[in-house]
């Protein structure tokens, strides 16, 4: 029987919450740290400004943090939890529009709005996939009109998830998703004005296990090994990053 | 091969969460079942309140409490820095809330089964209350407490709503086959969201198929059948 074991997690092992679009990457990034240095992590993937209010307001036990966008991180700042000391940035993704592999390519966001599709967004209230994705369409006035129809997802991986299973005939999500399935494919790459979409490591500043985090993070941002996997992933960075002090 | 830690860690939650509301219930059952006293009406609704509010109010009602602010969490987290929301104990106190006016309601059935001159015999040879209730009431009510126990089981195993408000879902600590399922779904991966479904169906079928054939089976040793055997020949 199992009741015995304390299933919980083991004491020393430090919890990182981490936005959903990271999820396959840092997984396969925690795989390499814990066969280089015989540590191990632990994570939970959601939509990062669901994942910041947990940490913030209803005291869920993270010990560290690789978020994206602004929001996320005011709020965590806001709570005394963060101090600036990006550990991991630099590291950006685009935005896109997909469809099931068979639909035709677009040229605007008019166009895919004309067509009056089922559009799969991320909620602008738990992931900043939408509110990027708000702010491009705003930049177009075509907010109201996509989104007075639109499926309202957790996050951007569940956005896909939509396209990927017919449930929606198009989704806005990040460039990474769309290339972690092969039954959807990218219809238009937005260029339309949004914010950068940058992604944030950090250690939540009081937390017991929060040096264990720290050392993961700047593992990921050093080492060129977990770089790859993310350039092979479709991040993109935009500095050498802050790995040499 | 993802799946076996999170099924351990399932039957862990429902295993203890059942420890937890049998005894719990057995006391409150037996409350409501012998006792008459002021706010008993109260004490019966507030019970079964669970079954009647959406599980997510049961979860923040629960993360209220134990959470970083409130009153039991600021207390634990005096005692010992930290709190048991987002823990796979929070996941258990979910289970147990919510699957206990269940096992309450099986508990109560079976109790009242039970001919209270038989305990008023017990206690006429000098039997205690909890010797009684332990020794005369407890095995002459046994197949309905088993019941209730496995049925509260199979609740505490499939639950999902309160436990992901007050438990979260992080993988390898709070993350249950309800919840994994939930965020395979999200994410698409739909032949390994299938393949818990089918584990959570089996398990619920296991226990249901227990929980009938103890209702149901011929009865041999209990209060009724007493009555029956030591009853003159009619």
């Amino acid at each position: 029987m199992v009741v015995a074991c304390d299933g919980g997690g083991d004491s020393d092992v430090p919890l990182i919450f981490v936005a959903a679009s990271l999820s396959d990457v840092v997984v396969e990034a925690g795989e390499l740290y814990e066969a280089e240095t015989g540590n191990r992590v632990e994570f939970s993937f959601g939509g990062s400004i669901m994942l910041a209010n947990q940490i913030a307001e209803l005291g869920a036990p993270a010990d560290g943090f690789f978020l994206v966008g602004d929001s996320p991180v005011l709020i965590l700042r806001e709570a005394g939890m963060y101090s600036d000391n990006n550990l991991m940035s630099g590291l950006v993704n685009k935005l896109v529009a997909i469809a099931s592999s068979d639909q035709e390519p677009l040229t605007s966001l008019r166009e895919l709005v004309e067509q009056a599709p089922r559009v799969a967004l991320g909620d602008p209230a738990l992931a900043p996939v939408g509110i990027f994705t708000r702010e491009a369409f705003e930049s177009v006035d075509l907010w109201d009109d996509v989104s007075k129809d639109a499926i309202f997802a957790l996050d951007t991986r569940a956005a896909t998830a939509a396209v990927q299973t017919g449930n929606a005939d198009y989704g806005i999500v990040y460039k990474t998703d769309a290339s972690s399935s092969d039954a959807v494919s990218i219809v238009y790459e937005i260029d339309e004005t949004y914010p950068d979409i940058e992604y944030v490591g950090g250690k939540i500043d009081d937390a017991s296990r929060s040096e264990a985090a720290a050392d993961f993070l700047t593992f990921i941002a050093s080492s060129p090994k977990t770089r790859n996997l993310f350039v092979m992933a479709g991040f993109i960075f935009d500095s050498p990053a802050t790995n040499n002090p | 091969m993802y799946d076996i830690p999170i099924v351990a860690l399932s039957l862990q939650v429902a295993f203890v969460a059942t420890g937890l509301t049998l005894p719990i219930g057995l006391i409150t059952a037996w409350l409501l079942v012998r006792k008459n006293f002021r706010g008993k009406f109260l004490l019966d609704v507030f019970v079964s309140l669970p079954l009647a509010l959406p599980p997510v109010v049961v979860g923040y009602v629960l993360l209220w409490l134990v959470g970083t602010q409130g009153w039991v969490g600021q207390i634990s987290h005096g005692l010992f820095g930290s709190t048991v929301a987002f823990t796979w104990f929070a996941a258990v106190l979910a289970s147990s809330v919510v699957s206990f006016p269940l096992v309450v309601r099986s508990f109560t059935v079976a109790l009242a089964g039970v001919d209270p001159k038989l305990e008023v015999a017990a206690k006429g040879l000098g039997a205690g209350s909890l010797r009684t209730f332990l020794t005369v009431t407890l095995p002459l009510a046994q197949r309905g407490v088993i019941a209730g126990v496995l049925l509260g089981f199979v609740r505490a195993l499939s639950e999902f709503g309160a436990t992901i408000i007050v438990a979260g879902n992080i993988p390898g600590r709070t993350q249950t086959v309800p919840t994994a399922i939930f965020t395979r779904i999200s994410s698409g991966d739909t032949n390994s969201a299938w393949r818990l479904a089918l584990v959570s169906l089996v398990l619920g079928v296991i226990a249901l198929a227990v929980h009938n054939w103890l209702l149901n089976r011929p009865r041999s040793f209990d209060s009724s059948g007493l009555d029956r055997s030591d009853g003159p020949p009619s």
